[in-house]
């Protein structure tokens, strides 16, 4: 059994912007072990989102190669890479990214009510109602997104990216357009639930009480994974 | 999969003045289609049935070589008219009933001018089992023919104009009999007959077999059997029957063989219903991708995140597919509905009409086959899902990391 959820050996990563090429990520090396609560900084421009959408399968490395638990994921397909995304990955996303249409239950259950073999609809529901009571939104379940506040929206959130028992969370900026108040309580569930499930999280974050908790703290520059104290952003 | 569909239906109510609009284009277009499809019906049938019941019958018999015969009204090309053989006509399945009938020409005169006609005998005790609703329009003032009449003719009544004929004054009649004999009778005008073929009110006239079968010498033939059915989608198995009972010495056509005109009319009602409905359609179905290409710009981002969470491009096309399938087949179906109803309403009143070629004032009674509505909604549904195929790919297309990084 693997121990390491994520291993980047010299990943690169170059766009073609025009006639003109801009490098985001150069020869970048990571591992991440299973069960960490990592955190990425960096400034805006120095790779980090790049380096999270690769490792989060939804973009692919101009060079390097790419292991996510056990699998060399480096040259998978869309459709294969959809399917990892699916079953390895959970996102938690800055701006929520909820359906609109759908209630909390449904958010929730969504990745794996898309799956080609469903779980029966009552045992999904049984697994949501569950996670809806681990971050407190059981009396919320029938709401719809917009009847809720912020950090109601972001616990939808990680629990839809629970449902699947994902490996690997990652979260992107998941505290930025919430409150103090509001971040202290996502930041103290998500670790609760690194610490009783054993899901391993990575966040890319400015936010200072982000990188205070996080088991490991991690700062890229102008592409590039470097040493030394993070920088105050 | 499952929960795709769901989604689908729901997304089409997110934005429901668009999906309003888009829906009332499709419905209108529908309406429109059904209702024009519901006249253009309503009047085939008419025409139809003024044809098969009002004036030759379904299916005609002649003489072999009769109708492609290059004189205009060969009556050496006649058939015994006899119980025996009405007999064997009406034992045909679908065969409802039989008339005799004799078609011939020759020169009417008025004593001072004379001119050609072309003659219509009918037997008067038998011509509504052929044509039920036969009935020679006659003008006002002037009485139809009986069976009891013997030398009686009702005059078309622009050649009656011509003549300066009154009602009662006589006209003399010559023919010439198959053997090439000339005969002559004196005929009193009881009528004139009008019809909206203009040949019929400036030649025909019209008289009982049995006078017209003197005149020429046919006594006990005819040139022509009517011949009515019971039921007309049946008409080509009836066909090949009669001529089977009947033998080669004998042709059976049906009414469109015989009625090209209608047949015509018919058919170009057909083709500008066909243009018409294919116009109508590609406008609605433009409103349709313009309204899904607008859809997908707005939730770029909700594609983003679709594909984030691991739905795959294939199930991003079938989303975008199903929900104009969903707003589509509701508003064709809203427009089946209300087309229907409109065209209900509309022939239970009916519309007093006169049509061109048929014999007289009709009502026209608009209607739709449950095949057309059914057609039409499936036709409206399947343009729907294709004039969303572009849009749908654009959206499957979308790269995640773009999509996500959209405002």
């Amino acid at each position: 059994m693997t121990t390491n959820i994520i291993e980047l050996k010299d990943v690169h990563k170059a766009y073609e912007l025009g006639k003109t090429t801009v490098t985001a990520l150069r020869g970048v090396d990571l591992t991440v072990g299973a069960g960490e609560f990592t955190v990425v900084t960096g400034p805006s421009g120095s790779g980090k989102t790049t380096l999270l959408n690769i490792i989060g399968c939804l973009d692919r490395a101009s060079k390097g190669t790419y292991v996510l638990d056990g699998e060399d994921v480096s040259s998978r397909d869309f459709d294969a890479l959809a399917d990892v995304r699916n079953r390895k990955i959970g996102f938690i996303f800055q701006s929520f990214n909820l359906i609109p249409v759908l209630d909390v239950a449904e958010n929730i259950e969504f990745p794996c009510a898309v799956r080609k073999n469903a779980e029966k609809p009552a045992v999904l529901r049984a697994r949501v109602e569950a996670l809806a009571e681990a971050v407190g939104l059981k009396p919320y379940l029938h709401h719809k997104p917009d009847e809720l506040s912020g950090g109601q929206r972001q616990r939808v959130a990680i629990a839809r990216a629970l449902i699947t028992e994902p490996r690997l969370v990652l979260a992107d900026e998941p505290t930025a357009n919430l409150d103090s108040q509001t971040s202290e309580q996502i930041l103290d569930l998500m670790l609760a639930l690194n610490k009783d499930k054993g899901v391993t999280f990575l966040f890319s974050t400015h936010d200072p009480r982000v990188v205070k908790h996080a088991h490991r703290a991690l700062q890229i520059r102008d592409g590039r994974m470097v040493d030394g104290p993070l920088d105050a952003h | 999969m499952s929960r795709l569909p769901s989604l689908a239906v729901r997304n089409v109510g997110r934005n429901r003045r668009r999906s309003a609009i888009t829906g009332l284009a499709i419905m209108v277009a529908v309406i429109l289609v059904m209702v024009l499809r519901g006249f253009i019906d309503g009047a085939g049938a008419l025409m139809t049935a003024d044809v098969v019941e009002g004036r030759s019958g379904a299916l005609q018999i002649h003489h072999v070589g009769f109708v492609d015969n290059i004189e205009a009204v060969p009556t050496r090309l006649n058939m015994p008219y006899t119980p025996e053989v009405l007999a064997k006509i009406r034992a045909v399945p679908n065969v409802t009933g039989v008339s005799g009938r004799l078609n011939f020409n020759g020169l009417i005169s008025n004593g001072r001018t004379q001119t050609m006609f072309v003659g219509r005998a009918l037997d008067l005790e038998h011509e509504k089992e052929a044509c039920p609703r036969t009935n020679v329009s006659v003008k006002e003032g002037g009485h139809p023919l009986e069976p009891s009449d013997t030398t009686a003719a009702l005059v078309g009544y622009e050649l009656g104009d011509s003549f300066d004929l009154k009602l009662g004054q006589t006209v003399s009649v010559q023919v010439t009999s198959p053997g090439g004999r000339s005969n002559a009778l004196d005929l009193s005008v009881k009528g004139y007959s009008t019809s909206s073929f203009p040949f019929e009110n400036k030649r025909v006239i019209t008289v009982p077999l049995a006078t017209a079968q003197a005149l020429i010498g046919l006594e006990g033939r005819v040139t022509e059997y009517g011949v009515g059915v019971k039921d007309l989608s049946r008409l080509e198995e009836t066909r090949r029957a009669l001529q089977a009972t009947l033998g080669p010495d004998y042709e059976v056509h049906t009414w469109m063989e015989l009625n090209a005109f209608v047949r015509d009319v018919i058919n170009r009602q057909n083709f500008m219903m066909g243009a018409i409905a294919a116009v109508l359609f590609i406008i609605a179905l433009t409103v349709i991708a313009n309204t899904m290409m607008m859809t997908v710009f707005e939730r770029v981002r909700e594609i983003g995140t679709l594909l984030a969470v691991g739905v795959r491009r294939a199930q991003v096309l079938a989303l975008f597919m199903l929900e104009a399938a969903v707003l589509g087949s509701l508003a064709a179906l809203a427009g089946a509905v209300i087309g229907r109803t409109a065209l209900a309403l509309i022939a239970a009143k009916g519309i007093p009409m006169e049509l061109p070629g048929t014999s007289g004032h009709s009502m026209l009674e608009p209607t739709v086959s449950v095949r057309f509505v059914v057609g039409s909604v499936l036709v409206a549904c399947l343009g729907a899902v294709l004039a969303s195929a572009w849009p749908a790919w654009r959206a499957s297309r979308q790269n995640p990391v773009d999509a996500l990084r959209s405002a």
